[in-house]
Order: C-alpha cells, then sequence, then structure tokens
C-alpha cells in the first residue's frame, strides 16, 4: 500500500515540478498547478516506463530505480531555474472568498459521490471487460513478461494490440513500484482518473468563467452516472477527458499568455497525452493541431512561430513515444483495417438508413435511461439563468469545432464498423457519450464571454503588468 | 435595492445552485447506496458483481499450483473451448498461453463429454497437475 502511494507521489512530484518550473510566471492559479501535477506526471512517466522497456528490452532489474534517478534529475533541474527565476507567483493565483465557498461545496459534493465508487470497486476488483482482458492484461506483461514483454503486440489473442498505452503502462509501473500483480493498483489509478476529470474540469471552468458557471458545469457532469460506473470500470476514457479538457483550457488560456510559451508548451503536452491515452486521441490531436494553427496566427505574440515551437516542444514526447509504438511494434487498428476494405462497402454501410436509426436508438435510450435527465436539465436552467439580462459576446468556438468534429468521426466509426453494429454500439456509445459530454459542457462555458471572464481576462492583464512591473 | 443587488449579485445563483445540487446530488447518493429494484441497467450492474469478475476469482484459485509447478518465463500451449481462452490468458500472464504456440507444456480443458487422457494421448503428453475435473496441466513425453 506505501509503496503503491509512493509511486503515485513520484509521478505527482515529477509532474508538479515540471509544472512548477513552466508556469511559476503565469497567471495558472496554484490549485491548477497542483490538480494538474498528476496527469502531466503520470503522462510522462508511463512514457518513460514504455520507452525504457523499449531500449532495455525488459531487462532492466528494479524500474522503481531509474525512475528515482529522473525525479532526482527534474529536481535538480528545478530547483536551478527557480533559483534563477523568480521565486513565487507572480500574481494573485488563489481562489477569492466566493470561489473557495463554491469550490469547497462542490468537493464535499464529489467526494461523496466518490467515495461510494471506492466501495463500489471492490465488487469487481478485475474492472469491467476491457480492463482485465486488454489494458490490465497488456499491464502484466509489461510488468513481469521480461524478454516477452512484445508478446502484447504479437499475440493474435490480444485484442486491440495498436492501442496507445497510457493506462497500461502507468499500473505496469505501479506494479514495478509494489513489486507484484495487485488489484490495488489499477483501482486506484481508476478511481484517481475519474476523480481529476471532475475536478480539472471545475476549476478550469472556475478560472476561466467563474464560480456560477463552475458549479453549472461540474453538477451537470457529476450527474452523469457513466462517469461514476467508469471511474470503477478502469478504462482509458477517463485519462482522454482528463488531457482533451486540460488542453483545450490553457489553449484558451494561452490569450492570456502573450509573452511566454510556457502554457502552449503545456497544451502541446496534454494534446500529446491524449493521443497517447486512446486511439479517440489521436483524432484529438489532429483537430487540436488545427485549432492551434488557427491560434498561433490569430493571437500568437510576438510570432506564430514561437507559439508553433512551444507547442511542438511540449506535443514532441507524448509522440516520439506513439511513433515508436505505432511503427515499430503495432500494426493499423483493427476498425480501420477492417474499413478500408472496400470503398462500396463503406458506401453502403453509410446509407443503411436502417444502421442509422439503430444509433439514434440507442443514443436516446442513453439519453432517457442512463443519463437520468438531470445533466442535461441542470445545465440548460443554470445556463439560461446566469445568462440571462447579461450582456455577452461569443469568445471560443474552438471547443465546439472540436466536439463537432469528434462526433462526426465518432459517429462514421461506428456506423461504417467492421463488427456487427449492435454490438459495437451497445459496448461502445455509453463511452463516447462519456468523452464527449464534459466537451460540451466545456464548449458551452468557453462560447460565450460574460462580465466575469472579462474579470478574468483582466486579471491576466494584469498579471502581464505586475510581471513587467517585477522584470524593471 | 443596493442590499438586494449585492445579494443577487453574489449569493443568489451560487445559493439556488447549491439547493438544487443538494436535491440533485444527495437522491443519487442514496440510488448508489441502496438501488431500488425498478433502477436502470448500468445502476444495476454497477452494485453488484459482474459474471467476469467471478469467473476471473475462480480461475484465478483454479490455475493458482501452475505459478508453483512451473517457471514463469515457461509458455503454455492451450487446448479446448476457446470461449475460456480469455480468462485462462488473463490469469495466467504474464506467462505467455495461447492455442497457436507450441510448447513442451499444454493447458488442456475437455469439452462435455470428452476425456482429458485422450486429448492428452494426441500430443503425447502426461500429467503434471489436474487442476479441475475437465481441465489439467501437462507436458510431453518426447516426441509431440
Amino acid at each position: 500500500m506505501i509503496l503503491l502511494f509512493l509511486s503515485i507521489f513520484i509521478s505527482f512530484a515529477i509532474g508538479w515540478l515540471l509544472i512548477r518550473c513552466l508556469l511559476s510566471e503565469s497567471s495558472v492559479p496554484r490549485y491548477l498547478c497542483v490538480l494538474m501535477a498528476l496527469p502531466v506526471g503520470w503522462a510522462l512517466t508511463s512514457i518513460f516506463f514504455f520507452l525504457w522497456l523499449v531500449v532495455s528490452d525488459g531487462k532492466s532489474l528494479w524500474y522503481p530505480a531509474v525512475e528515482i534517478v529522473l525525479f532526482l534529475a527534474v529536481l535538480v533541474y528545478a530547483l536551478n531555474k527557480l533559483r534563477k527565476g523568480r521565486k513565487t507567483f507572480s500574481v494573485r493565483t488563489g481562489l477569492r472568498k466566493k470561489e473557495a465557498w463554491v469550490s469547497i461545496g462542490f468537493f464535499i459534493f464529489t467526494i461523496m459521490n466518490f467515495s461510494i465508487v471506492a466501495m463500489k470497486t471492490s465488487l469487481n476488483p478485475w474492472g469491467r471487460w476491457d480492463a482485465w482482458a486488454r489494458i490490465n492484461l497488456k499491464a502484466r506483461f509489461l510488468f513481469g513478461g521480461g524478454d516477452n514483454w512484445t508478446w502484447i503486440f504479437e499475440s493474435s489473442h490480444i485484442a486491440h494490440h495498436d492501442y496507445p498505452l497510457l493506462l497500461g503502462s502507468s499500473v505496469a509501473r505501479t506494479w514495478a513500484w509494489m513489486g507484484e500483480i495487485s488489484h490495488l493498483g489499477p483501482q486506484v489509478i481508476s478511481i484517481v482518473w475519474g476523480l481529476l476529470s471532475i475536478l480539472l474540469l471545475f476549476f478550469f471552468v472556475l478560472w476561466l468563467r467563474g464560480p456560477v458557471f463552475a458549479m453549472i458545469v461540474g453538477l451537470s457532469y457529476l450527474t452523469f452516472f457513466p462517469l461514476l460506473y467508469w471511474s470503477a470500470g478502469q478504462y482509458s476514457d477517463l485519462p482522454l477527458v482528463v488531457y482533451m479538457i486540460s488542453a483545450m483550457a490553457l489553449l484558451i488560456a494561452s490569450k492570456g499568455d502573450r509573452e511566454h510559451g510556457e502554457i502552449v508548451f503545456l497544451a502541446g503536452l496534454f494534446v500529446g497525452a491524449a493521443a497517447w491515452s486512446k486511439n479517440e486521441g489521436i483524432l484529438f490531436l489532429a483537430c487540436a493541431l488545427v485549432w492551434s494553427f488557427f491560434l498561433a496566427f490569430k493571437h500568437a505574440k510576438p510570432s506564430p512561430w514561437k507559439f508553433a515551437a512551444s507547442f511542438f516542444s511540449g506535443l514532441s514526447f507524448p509522440l516520439i513515444a506513439l511513433l515508436v509504438l505505432k511503427v515499430v511494434f503495432a500494426g493499423k487498428t483493427d476498425l480501420i483495417e477492417g474499413q478500408m476494405s472496400s470503398l462500396g462497402q463503406i458506401i453502403f454501410l453509410i446509407t443503411d438508413l436502417e444502421r442509422h436509426q439503430f444509433i439514434w436508438r440507442e443514443f436516446q435510450f442513453y439519453l432517457e435511461v442512463l443519463w437520468n435527465r438531470w445533466p442535461l436539465l441542470l445545465l440548460s436552467i443554470g445556463y439560461v439563468l446566469h445568462l440571462a439580462g447579461q450582456r455577452f459576446r461569443i469568445a471560443n468556438i474552438g471547443p465546439f469545432g472540436i466536439l463537432a468534429a469528434l462526433s462526426v468521426a465518432y459517429y462514421y466509426v461506428l456506423i461504417t464498423t467492421p463488427y456487427d453494429i449492435s454490438w459495437h454500439v451497445s459496448t461502445a456509445l455509453d463511452r463516447l457519450l462519456l468523452q464527449l459530454w464534459p466537451i460540451f459542457v466545456f464548449s458551452l462555458a468557453m462560447l460565450f464571454n460574460n462580465f466575469y471572464n472579462q474579470d478574468s481576462e483582466a486579471r491576466h492583464v494584469h498579471g502581464e503588468e505586475i510581471n513587467k512591473v517585477g522584470q524593471s | 435595492m443596493k442590499v438586494f443587488t449585492f445579494f443577487r449579485d453574489h449569493f443568489l445563483i451560487p445559493l439556488l445552485i447549491f439547493i438544487s445540487a443538494a436535491l440533485i446530488v444527495f437522491p443519487i447518493v442514496q440510488l448508489l447506496i441502496q438501488p431500488q429494484k425498478n433502477t436502470t441497467p448500468m445502476l444495476a450492474e454497477f452494485n453488484k458483481v459482474d459474471a467476469f469478475n467471478t469467473r476471473l476469482n475462480h480461475f484465478e484459485s483454479i490455475l493458482f499450483p501452475v505459478s508453483k509447478l512451473l517457471d514463469k518465463n515457461v509458455s503454455l500451449k492451450y487446448v479446448g473451448n476457446e470461449d475460456y481462452f480469455v480468462y485462462f490468458q488473463t490469469v495466467l500472464a504474464p506467462r505467455r498461453i495461447s492455442p497457436d504456440l507450441d510448447s513442451d507444456y499444454f493447458l488442456i480443458l475437455a469439452g462435455p463429454g470428452e476425456s482429458l487422457k485422450s486429448i492428452a494421448d494426441n500430443y503425447n503428453a502426461r500429467l503434471l497437475a489436474l487442476l479441475a475435473n475437465d481441465l489439467g496441466l501437462f507436458q510431453t513425453i518426447g516426441q509431440k
């Protein structure tokens, strides 16, 4: 148990030190820096674990020693950088009194729900199907496969051999710390990912749009039952949600980070980590690249090239791991392989009305039964109440563009699936909605710029002014 | 008037949201702890052990002797019903097991009406451990 939490702490510490170095002069609040530390740390350590396996060919004796060296290297770098630079955050980056009360209330609601998730997780210690038959199965080979760790790519009986390894690798490195295969590792990791997804969504919206929007958006996601269900399921959809939301929020916030590229660097890292989480994340990477290109030419100062350089620097580490996985080890994804067989077949599937009707019926089922209508109702009422009678303007349509692109792509994959459509839709739709729903509520919150956001933008400007004063 | 404006701008909406949140979140928490009979399929599934986990626990206890008898690097050829293979694969990992593998060691699952001995004879294998009535660990004798 202690070694499990030590492994999580090392990831957190690596993430925190990196963020501390990057964002010490930015206006990103400290509470967000703390919340982002573990996703950053898990992305880096899981990639490091995978690349270490590739380099050592599975022959390393005690992996935690390697990670301790990595931690010490990051620590020395951070101390050196912080000694040269500013030692404190340059702007007031804590919570205001009203924000603090709303945050505490929301935190209590969240913990109440997740304590039950933790309780119920023990009922199914192996997790749901994909967890034990794929993700944790691969983790077992990554942890204890030795020379044979590449069996996960070679065996014809391990499904989705091409899938990115963020979660599998995170679980394996946790077992490496614990020295044994244990159900506790993936269980704790899964619950923490669920918690991070709701808390990061809430606090990003709190930062960018204020406490009322944060509460509306947070509750709309918290009452969305698949969040609780899959937080106990040990799947990689929730890490993907965390990385997508974080990347989008930081890209929006990068407008206020005109002098430095650190926020853009971190956004690039999150985009890459999303692609390292799931194949759907690679689609998100493509969408985020288009959006970043637009942002670079519209908002970037001093130059779009500096923006691009920062973004690709952050993206590079996860991208290298992904390319190694896809090019060296894994083949094509089974879904694409199946679809590429015949263009005529694809046209036939797309024009088959029954398939569209089937997906729509299933969607309605989730909307009415699983969703329980609460999140949608709450979101609508809160949104209208909050914006009524206020002046606002359209601010960010980027997240909506990403949502639309992802939705169309997911729909296309379901319609043209090479598998039985009823099986594919029934096993995938709730998880696809789990990915899309938080993006939808986040996009809605980011769409309009109201009085609070102007205040938030003012804080950015204020921050820049303080920076200038500090530098002079 | 100023007091009302101050209250509206600073407390009214958060207060309303807190009340609505309490009205929504508390019943959900209650439902999660004690689900009613006419609940949603996902909620019902959330509150009970799924069949796969039950089987995995069962096979984990049955296959426990394999790790005692064989070195962890020894791979296994699986002979038997493919429906059960996924459980054996999960429980035995990181040991490699596959119907396609060439190995001196076999995990044989006999189907209904089949005899373990007759299947093992086809592979010229001897019994190392009888794990269940229809499941055994075997090793080849001489040439396969």
